[in-house]
Protein backbone atom coordinates (compact mmCIF):
# COMPACT_ATOMS: atom_id res chain seq x y z
CA UNK A 1 0.00 0.00 0.00
CA UNK A 2 1.74 3.31 -0.91
CA UNK A 3 0.99 5.68 1.73
CA UNK A 4 2.00 9.39 2.12
CA UNK A 5 4.76 8.99 4.72
CA UNK A 6 4.25 10.28 8.36
CA UNK A 7 7.91 11.23 9.16
CA UNK A 8 8.50 13.71 7.17
CA UNK A 9 6.74 16.78 5.59
CA UNK A 10 4.60 15.11 2.34
CA UNK A 11 4.90 16.93 -0.44
CA UNK A 12 2.12 16.06 -3.84
CA UNK A 13 0.82 17.68 -6.61
CA UNK A 14 -2.50 17.96 -7.26
CA UNK A 15 -3.97 18.54 -10.95
CA UNK A 16 -7.37 17.24 -13.03
CA UNK A 17 -8.07 18.03 -16.45
CA UNK A 18 -10.16 21.57 -17.08
CA UNK A 19 -13.32 20.48 -18.35
CA UNK A 20 -15.28 23.51 -17.15
CA UNK A 21 -13.53 26.77 -17.53
CA UNK A 22 -11.67 28.64 -20.13
CA UNK A 23 -8.37 29.42 -18.05
CA UNK A 24 -6.49 26.19 -16.46
CA UNK A 25 -6.22 26.41 -13.20
CA UNK A 26 -6.31 23.13 -11.65
CA UNK A 27 -2.79 22.58 -10.43
CA UNK A 28 -2.17 22.88 -6.43
CA UNK A 29 0.02 21.59 -4.01
CA UNK A 30 -0.55 20.11 -0.35
CA UNK A 31 0.91 18.30 2.43
CA UNK A 32 -2.29 16.67 3.32
CA UNK A 33 -4.60 14.22 2.59
CA UNK A 34 -6.91 15.81 -0.15
CA UNK A 35 -10.41 16.24 -0.67
CA UNK A 36 -10.84 14.68 -4.41
CA UNK A 37 -13.39 17.36 -5.22
CA UNK A 38 -11.09 20.72 -4.54
CA UNK A 39 -10.02 20.62 -7.83
CA UNK A 40 -12.41 18.90 -10.02
CA UNK A 41 -11.89 15.61 -9.48
CA UNK A 42 -8.61 15.67 -8.33
CA UNK A 43 -5.50 13.22 -8.90
CA UNK A 44 -3.38 13.44 -6.78
CA UNK A 45 0.73 12.39 -7.23
CA UNK A 46 2.98 12.47 -3.95
CA UNK A 47 6.12 12.96 -4.51
CA UNK A 48 7.59 10.54 -2.26
CA UNK A 49 5.80 7.04 -1.55
CA UNK A 50 6.41 4.50 1.40
CA UNK A 51 5.15 0.85 1.25
CA UNK A 52 3.46 -0.75 4.26
CA UNK A 53 2.28 -3.83 4.05
CA UNK A 54 0.09 -3.49 7.45
CA UNK A 55 -2.33 -0.68 5.90
CA UNK A 56 -1.90 2.50 6.36
CA UNK A 57 -1.77 3.56 9.90
CA UNK A 58 0.78 1.07 10.11
CA UNK A 59 3.54 1.91 12.85
CA UNK A 60 6.35 1.12 10.59
CA UNK A 61 6.90 2.59 7.36
CA UNK A 62 9.35 1.39 4.64
CA UNK A 63 11.93 3.39 3.34
CA UNK A 64 10.37 6.80 1.45
CA UNK A 65 10.64 6.66 -2.62
CA UNK A 66 10.47 9.01 -4.89
CA UNK A 67 7.26 8.71 -7.08
CA UNK A 68 9.42 9.83 -10.12
CA UNK A 69 10.32 7.43 -12.86
CA UNK A 70 13.74 6.31 -12.83
CA UNK A 71 13.73 6.65 -16.41
CA UNK A 72 11.83 10.25 -16.19
CA UNK A 73 14.36 11.31 -14.05
CA UNK A 74 17.34 10.20 -16.15
CA UNK A 75 15.86 12.16 -19.21
CA UNK A 76 16.00 15.29 -17.48
CA UNK A 77 19.38 15.01 -16.03
CA UNK A 78 20.56 13.76 -19.64
CA UNK A 79 18.47 17.01 -21.14
CA UNK A 80 19.90 18.94 -18.95
CA UNK A 81 23.69 17.71 -18.98
CA UNK A 82 24.19 17.68 -15.53
CA UNK A 83 27.53 17.08 -14.64
CA UNK A 84 26.88 17.75 -10.86
CA UNK A 85 25.04 14.45 -10.82
CA UNK A 86 20.91 14.30 -10.82
CA UNK A 87 18.73 17.31 -9.94
CA UNK A 88 16.95 16.69 -7.01
CA UNK A 89 13.32 15.22 -7.19
CA UNK A 90 12.14 18.16 -5.44
CA UNK A 91 13.77 20.23 -7.87
CA UNK A 92 11.56 18.71 -10.43
CA UNK A 93 8.84 19.15 -8.29
CA UNK A 94 9.28 22.92 -8.34
CA UNK A 95 9.92 23.15 -12.15
CA UNK A 96 6.90 21.58 -12.92
CA UNK A 97 4.89 23.83 -10.53
CA UNK A 98 6.06 26.64 -11.99
CA UNK A 99 5.75 25.69 -15.29
CA UNK A 100 1.77 24.48 -14.80
CA UNK A 101 1.97 27.97 -13.10
CA UNK A 102 2.89 29.75 -16.89
CA UNK A 103 0.58 31.54 -17.85
CA UNK A 104 1.88 31.63 -21.55
CA UNK A 105 1.68 27.70 -20.82
CA UNK A 106 -1.71 27.81 -19.92
CA UNK A 107 -3.55 29.91 -22.51
CA UNK A 108 -0.54 28.48 -25.44
CA UNK A 109 -1.64 24.86 -24.05
CA UNK A 110 -5.45 25.65 -23.36
CA UNK A 111 -6.78 23.14 -25.75
CA UNK A 112 -4.61 19.92 -25.35
CA UNK A 113 -5.46 21.20 -21.83
CA UNK A 114 -9.19 21.03 -21.60
CA UNK A 115 -8.66 17.65 -23.60
CA UNK A 116 -6.18 15.48 -21.55
CA UNK A 117 -4.02 16.12 -18.09
CA UNK A 118 -0.86 18.89 -18.09
CA UNK A 119 2.14 17.89 -20.16
CA UNK A 120 5.40 18.58 -18.82
CA UNK A 121 7.80 20.53 -21.32
CA UNK A 122 11.38 19.68 -20.09
CA UNK A 123 13.99 22.09 -20.68
CA UNK A 124 17.65 21.60 -22.00
CA UNK A 125 18.67 24.68 -20.01
CA UNK A 126 20.02 24.72 -17.28
CA UNK A 127 19.39 28.17 -15.81
CA UNK A 128 16.34 27.92 -16.73
CA UNK A 129 15.47 25.19 -14.93
CA UNK A 130 17.10 26.37 -12.05
CA UNK A 131 15.25 29.82 -12.10
CA UNK A 132 11.74 28.15 -13.01
CA UNK A 133 12.70 25.59 -9.98
CA UNK A 134 13.22 28.40 -7.79
CA UNK A 135 10.10 30.16 -8.64
CA UNK A 136 8.04 26.99 -7.88
CA UNK A 137 9.42 26.68 -4.76
CA UNK A 138 8.87 29.67 -4.17
CA UNK A 139 4.91 29.38 -5.13
CA UNK A 140 4.82 25.99 -3.58
CA UNK A 141 5.69 28.04 -0.38
CA UNK A 142 3.15 30.79 -0.59
CA UNK A 143 0.52 27.80 -1.51
CA UNK A 144 0.98 25.48 1.52
CA UNK A 145 1.05 29.22 3.76
CA UNK A 146 4.66 28.38 4.65
CA UNK A 147 6.13 31.60 3.59
CA UNK A 148 7.37 34.21 5.61
CA UNK A 149 6.23 36.67 3.02
CA UNK A 150 2.42 35.92 4.31
CA UNK A 151 3.23 37.24 7.92
CA UNK A 152 3.35 40.51 6.06
CA UNK A 153 -0.42 41.54 5.61
CA UNK A 154 -1.11 43.66 2.54
CA UNK A 155 -4.87 44.09 4.14
CA UNK A 156 -6.25 46.14 6.60
CA UNK A 157 -9.88 45.54 8.49
CA UNK A 158 -12.19 47.75 8.07
CA UNK A 159 -15.77 47.74 10.33
CA UNK A 160 -16.41 45.96 13.80
CA UNK A 161 -19.41 43.05 11.94
CA UNK A 162 -17.43 39.59 12.02
CA UNK A 163 -20.55 37.52 10.53
CA UNK A 164 -20.23 36.28 6.87
CA UNK A 165 -23.28 37.60 5.21
CA UNK A 166 -23.10 38.58 1.19
CA UNK A 167 -19.07 38.48 0.21
CA UNK A 168 -18.56 41.30 -2.54
CA UNK A 169 -15.67 43.03 -3.92
CA UNK A 170 -16.12 47.39 -4.72
CA UNK A 171 -13.16 49.74 -5.56
CA UNK A 172 -13.37 51.61 -2.42
CA UNK A 173 -10.08 51.59 -0.32
CA UNK A 174 -7.86 49.80 -3.27
CA UNK A 175 -9.96 47.66 -3.61
CA UNK A 176 -12.80 45.78 -0.25
CA UNK A 177 -13.80 42.67 0.21
CA UNK A 178 -16.89 43.21 2.02
CA UNK A 179 -18.34 40.16 4.35
CA UNK A 180 -21.59 42.17 4.28
CA UNK A 181 -21.82 43.40 0.87
CA UNK A 182 -24.77 45.53 -0.36
CA UNK A 183 -26.31 45.21 -3.92
CA UNK A 184 -25.84 42.23 -6.68
CA UNK A 185 -23.24 40.05 -8.49
CA UNK A 186 -21.08 42.36 -10.29
CA UNK A 187 -22.90 45.83 -8.83
CA UNK A 188 -21.86 45.31 -5.38
CA UNK A 189 -21.90 48.11 -3.03
CA UNK A 190 -19.91 49.37 0.45
CA UNK A 191 -20.88 47.15 3.27
CA UNK A 192 -19.64 48.10 6.87
CA UNK A 193 -17.02 45.03 7.62
CA UNK A 194 -14.38 43.83 5.07
CA UNK A 195 -10.75 43.84 4.04
CA UNK A 196 -9.36 46.61 2.50
CA UNK A 197 -6.48 46.69 -0.14
CA UNK A 198 -7.48 43.69 -2.06
CA UNK A 199 -6.65 44.54 -5.68
CA UNK A 200 -9.68 43.08 -8.49
CA UNK A 201 -6.76 40.38 -9.84
CA UNK A 202 -6.22 38.89 -6.78
CA UNK A 203 -10.29 38.73 -6.04
CA UNK A 204 -10.72 37.82 -8.99
CA UNK A 205 -8.12 34.64 -9.16
CA UNK A 206 -9.20 31.14 -9.41
CA UNK A 207 -7.37 27.92 -8.41
CA UNK A 208 -9.47 24.91 -9.87
CA UNK A 209 -12.23 26.45 -10.81
CA UNK A 210 -13.20 28.70 -7.49
CA UNK A 211 -12.51 32.02 -7.13
CA UNK A 212 -10.65 32.00 -4.21
CA UNK A 213 -11.16 35.28 -1.75
CA UNK A 214 -14.66 34.50 -2.13
CA UNK A 215 -14.68 30.91 -1.97
CA UNK A 216 -13.03 31.23 1.39
CA UNK A 217 -15.30 33.55 2.97
CA UNK A 218 -18.70 32.50 1.18
CA UNK A 219 -18.11 28.87 2.76
CA UNK A 220 -18.20 30.24 6.27
CA UNK A 221 -21.77 32.02 5.32
CA UNK A 222 -23.51 33.31 8.78
CA UNK A 223 -20.87 32.61 10.72
CA UNK A 224 -18.51 34.99 12.86
CA UNK A 225 -14.86 35.42 12.22
CA UNK A 226 -12.57 34.93 14.66
CA UNK A 227 -8.86 36.50 14.99
CA UNK A 228 -7.32 33.82 13.85
CA UNK A 229 -9.83 33.74 10.41
CA UNK A 230 -8.85 37.22 9.88
CA UNK A 231 -5.15 36.24 9.58
CA UNK A 232 -5.81 33.41 8.00
CA UNK A 233 -7.92 35.41 5.56
CA UNK A 234 -5.11 38.12 4.91
CA UNK A 235 -2.34 35.21 4.65
CA UNK A 236 -4.90 34.23 1.23
CA UNK A 237 -4.95 37.57 -0.07
CA UNK A 238 -1.11 37.48 -0.26
CA UNK A 239 -0.73 34.41 -1.37
CA UNK A 240 -2.70 34.89 -3.94
CA UNK A 241 -1.14 38.40 -4.59
CA UNK A 242 2.28 36.72 -4.78
CA UNK A 243 1.02 34.41 -6.81
CA UNK A 244 0.39 37.17 -9.46
CA UNK A 245 3.48 38.22 -9.64
CA UNK A 246 5.34 35.25 -9.73
CA UNK A 247 3.15 33.94 -12.68
CA UNK A 248 4.53 37.23 -14.48
CA UNK A 249 8.11 36.53 -13.33
CA UNK A 250 7.89 32.54 -14.69
CA UNK A 251 6.73 34.17 -18.30
CA UNK A 252 9.52 36.39 -17.75
CA UNK A 253 11.90 34.37 -16.97
CA UNK A 254 10.75 32.00 -20.00
CA UNK A 255 10.98 34.58 -22.34
CA UNK A 256 14.42 35.61 -21.52
CA UNK A 257 15.61 32.14 -22.06
CA UNK A 258 14.01 32.11 -25.59
CA UNK A 259 10.12 31.89 -25.19
CA UNK A 260 7.75 29.13 -26.24
CA UNK A 261 8.54 26.89 -27.61
CA UNK A 262 12.78 27.78 -28.10
CA UNK A 263 13.13 27.40 -24.21
CA UNK A 264 11.99 24.30 -24.03
CA UNK A 265 13.85 22.97 -27.09
CA UNK A 266 16.22 20.06 -25.89
CA UNK A 267 18.88 20.64 -27.48
CA UNK A 268 20.75 22.43 -24.82
CA UNK A 269 22.41 25.99 -25.89
CA UNK A 270 25.71 26.57 -27.31
CA UNK B 1 -11.95 28.61 -81.62
CA UNK B 2 -13.13 26.12 -78.62
CA UNK B 3 -10.39 25.39 -76.08
CA UNK B 4 -10.95 21.48 -74.96
CA UNK B 5 -12.15 21.20 -70.80
CA UNK B 6 -9.34 19.82 -69.01
CA UNK B 7 -9.86 16.08 -67.98
CA UNK B 8 -12.14 16.10 -64.19
CA UNK B 9 -10.45 13.82 -61.75
CA UNK B 10 -11.83 12.12 -58.44
CA UNK B 11 -9.48 10.89 -55.85
CA UNK B 12 -10.60 8.03 -53.46
CA UNK B 13 -8.87 6.77 -50.54
CA UNK B 14 -10.36 3.58 -49.59
CA UNK B 15 -9.68 1.74 -45.92
CA UNK B 16 -11.38 -0.67 -43.31
CA UNK B 17 -12.33 -0.48 -39.67
CA UNK B 18 -12.61 -3.21 -37.57
CA UNK B 19 -11.60 -7.04 -38.38
CA UNK B 20 -13.13 -9.22 -40.82
CA UNK B 21 -12.34 -12.23 -39.19
CA UNK B 22 -15.37 -14.50 -37.86
CA UNK B 23 -13.53 -17.18 -36.63
CA UNK B 24 -10.14 -18.02 -35.49
CA UNK B 25 -7.57 -20.56 -36.94
CA UNK B 26 -9.06 -23.66 -35.40
CA UNK B 27 -12.59 -22.45 -36.08
CA UNK B 28 -13.71 -21.22 -32.99
CA UNK B 29 -16.49 -18.20 -32.96
CA UNK B 30 -14.16 -14.73 -32.50
CA UNK B 31 -17.29 -13.31 -32.54
CA UNK B 32 -18.35 -11.33 -29.20
CA UNK B 33 -15.59 -12.11 -27.75
CA UNK B 34 -13.43 -9.07 -26.27
CA UNK B 35 -10.99 -8.01 -28.58
CA UNK B 36 -13.07 -8.97 -31.58
CA UNK B 37 -14.70 -5.84 -33.01
CA UNK B 38 -18.74 -5.96 -33.47
CA UNK B 39 -18.93 -4.60 -37.20
CA UNK B 40 -16.60 -3.92 -39.89
CA UNK B 41 -16.67 -0.68 -41.68
CA UNK B 42 -15.01 -0.27 -45.23
CA UNK B 43 -14.91 3.70 -46.07
CA UNK B 44 -13.85 5.80 -48.98
CA UNK B 45 -12.92 9.71 -48.72
CA UNK B 46 -13.38 11.56 -51.68
CA UNK B 47 -10.36 14.19 -51.51
CA UNK B 48 -10.60 17.63 -53.96
CA UNK B 49 -7.14 18.59 -53.05
CA UNK B 50 -4.82 15.69 -52.51
CA UNK B 51 -1.28 17.34 -52.27
CA UNK B 52 -3.34 20.45 -50.28
CA UNK B 53 -4.56 17.90 -47.50
CA UNK B 54 -0.84 16.38 -47.72
CA UNK B 55 0.78 19.69 -47.00
CA UNK B 56 -1.70 21.02 -44.14
CA UNK B 57 -1.35 17.50 -42.55
CA UNK B 58 2.82 17.14 -43.08
CA UNK B 59 2.88 21.13 -41.43
CA UNK B 60 0.76 19.85 -38.55
CA UNK B 61 3.08 17.30 -37.70
CA UNK B 62 5.99 18.85 -38.20
CA UNK B 63 4.50 21.57 -35.78
CA UNK B 64 3.41 18.98 -33.31
CA UNK B 65 6.71 17.14 -32.77
CA UNK B 66 8.86 20.50 -32.50
CA UNK B 67 6.44 21.26 -29.53
CA UNK B 68 8.38 20.50 -26.67
CA UNK B 69 4.94 19.94 -24.76
CA UNK B 70 5.10 16.24 -27.13
CA UNK B 71 8.23 15.81 -26.18
CA UNK B 72 7.91 12.55 -24.34
CA UNK B 73 4.68 11.39 -25.90
CA UNK B 74 5.75 7.51 -26.50
CA UNK B 75 4.23 7.61 -30.18
CA UNK B 76 5.08 10.50 -31.18
CA UNK B 77 9.03 9.40 -30.99
CA UNK B 78 10.77 8.25 -34.19
CA UNK B 79 11.41 5.06 -33.18
CA UNK B 80 8.07 4.09 -32.00
CA UNK B 81 7.30 4.68 -36.27
CA UNK B 82 3.92 6.09 -35.03
CA UNK B 83 2.67 9.93 -34.96
CA UNK B 84 6.41 10.92 -35.94
CA UNK B 85 5.27 9.21 -39.76
CA UNK B 86 2.18 8.75 -40.25
CA UNK B 87 -1.29 10.02 -38.20
CA UNK B 88 -3.40 7.32 -36.86
CA UNK B 89 -5.83 7.96 -34.84
CA UNK B 90 -6.01 4.37 -33.05
CA UNK B 91 -2.19 5.32 -32.15
CA UNK B 92 -2.31 9.21 -31.55
CA UNK B 93 -2.99 10.34 -28.18
CA UNK B 94 -6.41 12.66 -27.69
CA UNK B 95 -4.47 16.22 -28.13
CA UNK B 96 -3.25 15.16 -31.78
CA UNK B 97 -6.34 13.87 -32.71
CA UNK B 98 -7.84 17.09 -32.07
CA UNK B 99 -5.58 18.61 -34.12
CA UNK B 100 -5.93 16.24 -37.23
CA UNK B 101 -9.93 16.81 -37.13
CA UNK B 102 -9.51 20.42 -36.90
CA UNK B 103 -7.18 20.06 -39.94
CA UNK B 104 -9.46 17.70 -41.72
CA UNK B 105 -12.69 19.91 -41.24
CA UNK B 106 -10.95 22.57 -42.73
CA UNK B 107 -10.38 20.28 -45.86
CA UNK B 108 -12.37 19.45 -49.15
CA UNK B 109 -13.37 16.19 -48.42
CA UNK B 110 -16.68 13.64 -49.12
CA UNK B 111 -16.71 11.02 -46.92
CA UNK B 112 -18.79 7.80 -47.55
CA UNK B 113 -18.72 3.63 -45.92
CA UNK B 114 -20.40 0.63 -45.69
CA UNK B 115 -21.13 -0.90 -42.65
CA UNK B 116 -21.40 -4.71 -42.07
CA UNK B 117 -22.44 -5.95 -38.38
CA UNK B 118 -20.63 -9.55 -37.92
CA UNK B 119 -23.25 -11.32 -36.05
CA UNK B 120 -25.35 -10.86 -38.63
CA UNK B 121 -22.94 -11.89 -41.01
CA UNK B 122 -21.72 -14.81 -38.77
CA UNK B 123 -25.28 -15.73 -38.91
CA UNK B 124 -25.77 -15.93 -42.64
CA UNK B 125 -22.47 -17.98 -42.55
CA UNK B 126 -24.48 -20.19 -40.65
CA UNK B 127 -26.58 -20.50 -42.92
CA UNK B 128 -24.74 -20.69 -45.85
CA UNK B 129 -23.11 -23.80 -44.27
CA UNK B 130 -25.89 -25.38 -43.93
CA UNK B 131 -26.46 -25.56 -47.67
CA UNK B 132 -22.94 -25.50 -48.83
CA UNK B 133 -20.95 -27.89 -46.84
CA UNK B 134 -17.46 -26.94 -48.65
CA UNK B 135 -18.22 -23.25 -48.22
CA UNK B 136 -15.26 -21.46 -46.42
CA UNK B 137 -15.51 -17.58 -44.91
CA UNK B 138 -13.04 -15.74 -45.94
CA UNK B 139 -12.11 -12.06 -44.90
CA UNK B 140 -11.01 -11.07 -47.91
CA UNK B 141 -14.54 -12.16 -49.09
CA UNK B 142 -15.72 -9.54 -46.46
CA UNK B 143 -13.60 -6.82 -47.77
CA UNK B 144 -14.10 -7.46 -51.64
CA UNK B 145 -18.01 -6.74 -51.33
CA UNK B 146 -17.79 -4.48 -49.68
CA UNK B 147 -15.70 -2.54 -51.75
CA UNK B 148 -18.02 -3.43 -54.33
CA UNK B 149 -21.18 -2.30 -52.22
CA UNK B 150 -19.19 0.93 -51.94
CA UNK B 151 -17.98 1.80 -55.13
CA UNK B 152 -21.56 0.79 -56.87
CA UNK B 153 -23.68 3.46 -54.95
CA UNK B 154 -23.77 6.96 -56.76
CA UNK B 155 -20.15 9.20 -56.50
CA UNK B 156 -20.07 12.23 -58.76
CA UNK B 157 -18.83 11.50 -62.55
CA UNK B 158 -15.56 12.38 -63.71
CA UNK B 159 -12.96 11.65 -66.77
CA UNK B 160 -10.42 9.96 -64.00
CA UNK B 161 -10.97 8.06 -61.08
CA UNK B 162 -8.17 7.39 -59.19
CA UNK B 163 -8.39 5.02 -55.86
CA UNK B 164 -5.89 4.73 -53.28
CA UNK B 165 -6.48 2.00 -51.24
CA UNK B 166 -4.75 0.84 -48.35
CA UNK B 167 -2.48 -2.23 -48.29
CA UNK B 168 -4.08 -4.91 -45.92
CA UNK B 169 -0.86 -6.29 -44.03
CA UNK B 170 1.31 -7.78 -46.40
CA UNK B 171 -1.09 -8.05 -48.99
CA UNK B 172 -1.92 -5.81 -51.92
CA UNK B 173 -4.71 -7.23 -53.57
CA UNK B 174 -4.88 -4.71 -56.45
CA UNK B 175 -6.20 -7.73 -59.02
CA UNK B 176 -8.89 -8.40 -56.82
CA UNK B 177 -9.52 -5.00 -55.92
CA UNK B 178 -10.29 -3.91 -59.10
CA UNK B 179 -12.38 -6.54 -60.16
CA UNK B 180 -14.52 -5.42 -57.56
CA UNK B 181 -14.41 -1.92 -58.54
CA UNK B 182 -15.17 -2.90 -62.34
CA UNK B 183 -17.95 -5.24 -60.44
CA UNK B 184 -19.52 -2.07 -59.57
CA UNK B 185 -18.70 0.19 -62.47
CA UNK B 186 -20.51 -2.67 -64.46
CA UNK B 187 -23.60 -2.50 -61.66
CA UNK B 188 -23.81 1.22 -62.28
CA UNK B 189 -23.92 0.92 -65.61
CA UNK B 190 -26.35 -1.42 -66.16
CA UNK B 191 -28.72 0.39 -63.65
CA UNK B 192 -28.03 3.99 -64.95
CA UNK B 193 -26.96 3.32 -68.78
CA UNK B 194 -23.57 5.29 -68.21
CA UNK B 195 -20.69 5.14 -67.10
CA UNK B 196 -19.16 7.06 -64.49
CA UNK B 197 -15.74 7.48 -65.61
CA UNK B 198 -13.09 7.02 -68.46
CA UNK B 199 -10.79 6.15 -67.08
CA UNK B 200 -9.87 4.27 -63.74
CA UNK B 201 -6.02 4.14 -61.71
CA UNK B 202 -5.65 1.81 -58.45
CA UNK B 203 -3.18 1.76 -56.23
CA UNK B 204 -2.37 0.00 -53.19
CA UNK B 205 -0.35 2.28 -50.66
CA UNK B 206 0.35 2.62 -47.42
CA UNK B 207 -0.47 6.06 -44.78
CA UNK B 208 2.82 7.15 -45.10
CA UNK B 209 3.19 7.46 -48.35
CA UNK B 210 -0.13 8.19 -49.11
CA UNK B 211 -1.89 10.94 -46.76
CA UNK B 212 -5.52 10.55 -48.02
CA UNK B 213 -5.04 7.20 -46.19
CA UNK B 214 -4.30 8.93 -42.66
CA UNK B 215 -7.35 11.28 -43.19
CA UNK B 216 -9.78 8.42 -44.02
CA UNK B 217 -7.98 6.29 -41.14
CA UNK B 218 -9.31 9.33 -39.15
CA UNK B 219 -12.81 9.36 -40.53
CA UNK B 220 -13.30 5.77 -40.21
CA UNK B 221 -12.29 5.96 -36.26
CA UNK B 222 -14.96 8.45 -35.89
CA UNK B 223 -17.15 6.05 -37.32
CA UNK B 224 -15.91 3.11 -35.56
CA UNK B 225 -16.56 5.07 -32.03
CA UNK B 226 -20.15 5.24 -32.93
CA UNK B 227 -20.53 1.81 -33.54
CA UNK B 228 -18.48 0.26 -31.46
CA UNK B 229 -18.44 2.18 -28.20
CA UNK B 230 -21.88 4.86 -28.75
CA UNK B 231 -19.68 7.79 -28.89
CA UNK B 232 -21.24 10.20 -31.70
CA UNK B 233 -18.74 13.33 -30.63
CA UNK B 234 -16.21 12.47 -33.16
CA UNK B 235 -18.85 11.74 -35.49
CA UNK B 236 -20.59 14.61 -35.22
CA UNK B 237 -17.91 16.73 -35.85
CA UNK B 238 -17.29 15.63 -39.28
CA UNK B 239 -20.75 14.84 -40.22
CA UNK B 240 -20.65 17.70 -42.71
CA UNK B 241 -18.04 15.66 -44.16
CA UNK B 242 -20.19 12.46 -44.27
CA UNK B 243 -22.36 11.69 -47.75
CA UNK B 244 -23.94 8.60 -46.79
CA UNK B 245 -23.39 5.50 -44.39
CA UNK B 246 -24.49 1.98 -45.75
CA UNK B 247 -25.52 0.29 -42.63
CA UNK B 248 -26.26 -3.16 -44.54
CA UNK B 249 -27.49 -5.19 -41.86
CA UNK B 250 -29.88 -2.44 -40.41
CA UNK B 251 -33.32 -3.62 -40.72
CA UNK B 252 -36.32 -1.00 -40.42
CA UNK B 253 -39.40 -1.70 -41.19
CA UNK B 254 -39.11 -5.08 -42.36
CA UNK B 255 -36.33 -4.40 -44.52
CA UNK B 256 -32.94 -4.69 -44.09
CA UNK B 257 -30.31 -2.26 -44.96
CA UNK B 258 -30.58 1.77 -44.01
CA UNK B 259 -29.20 4.86 -45.90
CA UNK B 260 -27.44 7.38 -42.88
CA UNK B 261 -27.10 11.03 -44.99
CA UNK B 262 -27.57 14.55 -44.39
CA UNK B 263 -31.22 14.24 -44.82
CA UNK B 264 -31.46 11.24 -42.28
CA UNK B 265 -28.48 11.65 -39.84
CA UNK B 266 -26.71 8.75 -37.76
CA UNK B 267 -27.57 9.55 -34.34
CA UNK B 268 -28.03 7.60 -31.32
CA UNK B 269 -31.13 7.06 -30.76
CA UNK B 270 -32.10 5.16 -34.08
CA UNK B 271 -30.63 2.41 -32.24
CA UNK B 272 -27.98 1.58 -34.30
CA UNK B 273 -26.37 0.21 -31.56
CA UNK B 274 -28.87 -2.73 -30.36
Amino acid sequence: MEVFREDAPPLALMFSRNTKHSTYTNIYVTRQIADRDCLEKANVAPLYTSSSSEGLFAGHLSERRCNLSAAFVTQVTEQLAQSLGAPLSGDIFHYAYAVFHSPDYRSRYAEFLKIDFPRLPVTANLGLFHALATLGSELVSLHLLESPILDQPITTTIGKAREVAKVGWTQDNGGTVWIDAGGKKDAYTAGTMGFCGVPEAVWRFHIGGYQVCEKWLKDRKGRSLSNDDIAHYQKIVVALSETIRLMAEIDYVIDQHGGWPGAFQTEAPA
Amino acid sequence: MIEAEAPTALHFFVDEAGDPALFNSKGRILVGEEGCSRYFILGKLDVADPVALQSALDDLRTDLLADPYFKRVPSMQANQRKTALAFHAKDDIAEVRREVFRVLLQADLRFYAAVRDKSALLAYVKQRNEREADYRYKGDELYDTLVEELFRRYHPFADDLNICFAKRGNKARTHAFRSAIERAEARFELDFGTRRSERVHIVASTPVENTGLQAVDYCLWALQRRYERGEDRYLELIWDKVVEIDDLDRIEGGRKGVIYNKKRPLIIDQGALE
